[in-house]
């Protein structure tokens, strides 16, 4: 996984909780990479997990809320560094539906190595259902992710959410 | 005990503050390194594209110079493939006229009815293979980049009427009716090569003939959209051809099909002569054609406007009258006695024939510069003798004067159009003949 994801997460964790914090969860998690981690660099996805993990247990605040958090936080970061993906785009479901031709097909040719999920879009009027396919189980950031993005537009949207099986999940986005 | 607990915190704090430095600076290394690594991805990349653009133009150079011998080969063969043909055909045509020079003799002497069809077989024969070793020979001769057009003043429509006086036998044998259409934006003098033009006229307008059965031949000029180019369209309503036997159709040795040579006879070099001919003229030809209703072969030639020259272009030079050689065509006798006289004060002694019939055999065998032409005469006529004269193979065309008791336009617009020079109405009277010949020969 991208770098940047990892510090994105543990700015978040500053900002949230504290600097203390952060030490405290790579201590816990002891990953592999030794846990200094630049944007640029890739490393396994597992740290990430972990560390979340290790968030959840000092806080007591489950992983799914976790994650969804930072999924919500870093749609915010991605709005201000990747602004040339949002020009024209008038609302929130209209960005959703791009996701996999427009948002990530650009995201593989700046980092040919991300590992990018796989979303099966529909939209008919005001929903948008959209199938989450990846093998990182991160259903949970998708959805912090779709959060984040009617947050962005300032749309009110409503998230209907089944697993479909062990490597999908259905979101149904509704504008209300 | 309390101090002790502070300098604890500290150490703690210390220890603390020292790992995230540490972190930070591992994060900052593995940065740099990360960076280094791709720059020297970068510059590695850029190594082998270098390489690889280098390579590619060596093999590039390479293709070249190999596709560069090959050209030189191909361009080395075909010259001396055009170079072999052209001495062939002309190693087979001088004996080929000598073998239809003696037909003619032998056509001339006393023949019994049957050896006087075999005579005739032989003649026409020679004929047709004298024809196809000159498209050969011509063909030959523009492939090796060797045929030079001239550039001269001259009459398109004379030039045309002739080309259609030829025809107009033809066209009447079959029942064939063959329709001339001048557009009158067409100038009259151009600039350009007379003698290919009535060639690809010729071969087109024969072409026509040979593949209509019954309806209509035409030739019509006309401007074209860019200025000094004009338009040909020779046109049938006989056979035509599908899109194959199109595509295929100005290549050389290839007819509309290999059953075409065996039905209608000819090399399948005509219409690829007409086409490199057009391009050496500046223009091009194609063709538009349907199976059953006749053919519209099209070619454009560039065609600046000449200068009008009085009658001839080619201004001859001769010292006197009496050089030429003539020919005098008159069945009546008084006539004839009275022509030769006049001839004689301008120091002419002119050939005699009696009728056209004669009058073309001898043209056949000498080259005369000028004809005397009388119109009315038992075997054959002499318009009818002209268009035949017309329509051979000439070294030297030579000048023909019509000798016309009535001098009524439309004569004289037969006489033109059957390709006569000029005419002369008679009674002869030597001021006349004199002017007449003082226009040709000044
Ligand atoms: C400007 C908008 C976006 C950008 C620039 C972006 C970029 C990225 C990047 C760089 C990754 C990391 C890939 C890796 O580390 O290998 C990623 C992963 C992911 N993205 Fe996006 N993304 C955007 C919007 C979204 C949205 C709106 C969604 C949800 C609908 C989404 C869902 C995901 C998920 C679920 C992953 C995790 C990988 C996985 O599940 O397999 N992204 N994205």
């Amino acid at each position: 996984m991208k770098g940047m994801v990892f510090t994105e997460f543990l700015e978040m964790v500053e900002a949230k909780f504290s600097a203390d914090m952060v030490d405290d969860i790579i201590d816990d998690a002891n990953p592999a990479s030794g846990g200094a981690y630049t944007s640029v660099g890739t490393y396994s996805h597992e740290e990430l997990v972990d560390m979340v993990v290790a968030l959840s247990n000092r806080t007591q605040i489950p992983v799914p809320v976790l994650v969804r958090t930072f999924g919500e936080h870093v749609f915010g970061v991605f709005a201000r560094s990747f602004q040339q993906f949002f020009e024209g785009v008038p609302d929130a479901l209209t960005f959703l539906s791009g996701i996999e031709d427009i948002i990530h097909a650009q995201v593989i040719k700046l980092y040919p190595d991300a590992q990018l999920p796989k979303f099966d879009c529909l939209r008919e009027g005001n929903q948008l259902t959209m199938i989450y396919h990846s093998d990182r189980h991160l259903a949970d950031l998708a959805e912090g992710l779709i959060m984040g993005c009617g947050q962005h537009f300032g749309d009110n949207l409503t998230i209907q959410r089944d697993e479909v099986n062990e490597l999908s999940t259905r979101f149904i986005v509704t504008k209300v | 005990m309390e101090a002790q607990q502070q300098t604890d915190a500290l150490t703690l704090l210390e220890q603390r503050w020292q790992k995230r430095l540490d972190r930070e600076r591992a994060a900052r290394k593995e940065a740099e390194r990360l960076l280094e690594e791709k720059s020297l991805a970068l510059y590695e990349r850029n190594v082998e594209l270098r390489e690889l653009a280098s390579n590619l133009e060596k093999l590039v150079d390479q293709r070249t110079n190999e596709l560069a011998v090959a050209l030189k080969k191909a361009q080395a063969a075909t010259l001396a493939k055009s170079e072999f043909l052209a001495t062939m055909s002309h190693e087979i045509r001088t004996p080929l006229n000598g073998v239809l020079g003696m037909a003619q003799l032998l056509f001339d002497t006393e023949l019994s009815e049957q050896q006087r069809e075999y005579v005739s077989n032989l003649k026409n024969t020679s004929n047709t293979l004298l024809a196809i070793i000159n498209d050969v020979l011509d063909f030959s001769k523009i492939e090796a980049g060797k045929l030079e057009l001239e550039s001269i003043s001259y009459d398109l429509y004379q030039l045309v009427k002739e080309v259609c006086a030829i025809f107009k036998l033809q066209a009447q044998q079959k029942g064939l009716s063959l329709q001339v259409e001048f557009n009158e934006l067409v100038p009259r003098w151009i600039v350009g090569d007379p003698t290919r033009l009535r060639q690809i006229l010729m071969n087109l307008l024969s072409n026509a003939m040979k593949f209509t059965e019954s309806g209509t031949v035409g030739l019509a000029l006309m401007p074209s959209v860019e200025s000094d180019v004009l338009t040909v369209c020779v046109w049938d309503t006989g056979v035509g051809m599908d899109e194959k036997a199109r595509s295929k159709l100005f290549q050389a040795f290839s007819q509309a099909d290999a059953s075409t040579t065996c039905q209608y006879g000819g090399t399948g070099l005509g219409l690829a002569i007409c086409d490199r001919l057009t391009t050496l003229m500046g223009g091009r030809i194609w063709v538009e054609s349907e199976q059953h209703k006749g053919s519209r072969f099209y070619f454009t030639f560039a065609a600046p406007r000449g200068k009008e020259s009085s009658q001839e272009i080619r201004v001859e030079t001769i010292k006197s009258l009496a050089e030429l050689k003539v020919l005098l065509v008159e069945d009546n006798a008084i006539n004839r006695l009275v022509a030769t006289k006049l001839l004689q004060k301008l120091n002419i002694n002119a050939a005699i024939a009696v009728d056209g019939l004669e009058a073309v055999a001898m043209t056949e065998k000498a080259a005369y510069d000028l004809i005397l032409m009388d119109m009315q005469m038992p075997n054959m006529d002499g318009l009818t003798a002209t268009q035949h004269i017309r329509a051979m193979n000439l070294s030297k065309r030579p000048k023909i004067i019509a000798l016309t008791a009535n001098a009524m336009n439309e004569d004289q617009e037969r006489c033109l159009a059957a390709g006569m020079d000029d005419f002369i109405s008679k009674p002869i009277h030597f001021d006349q003949l004199k002017q007449t010949l003082a226009r040709f020969y000044p």
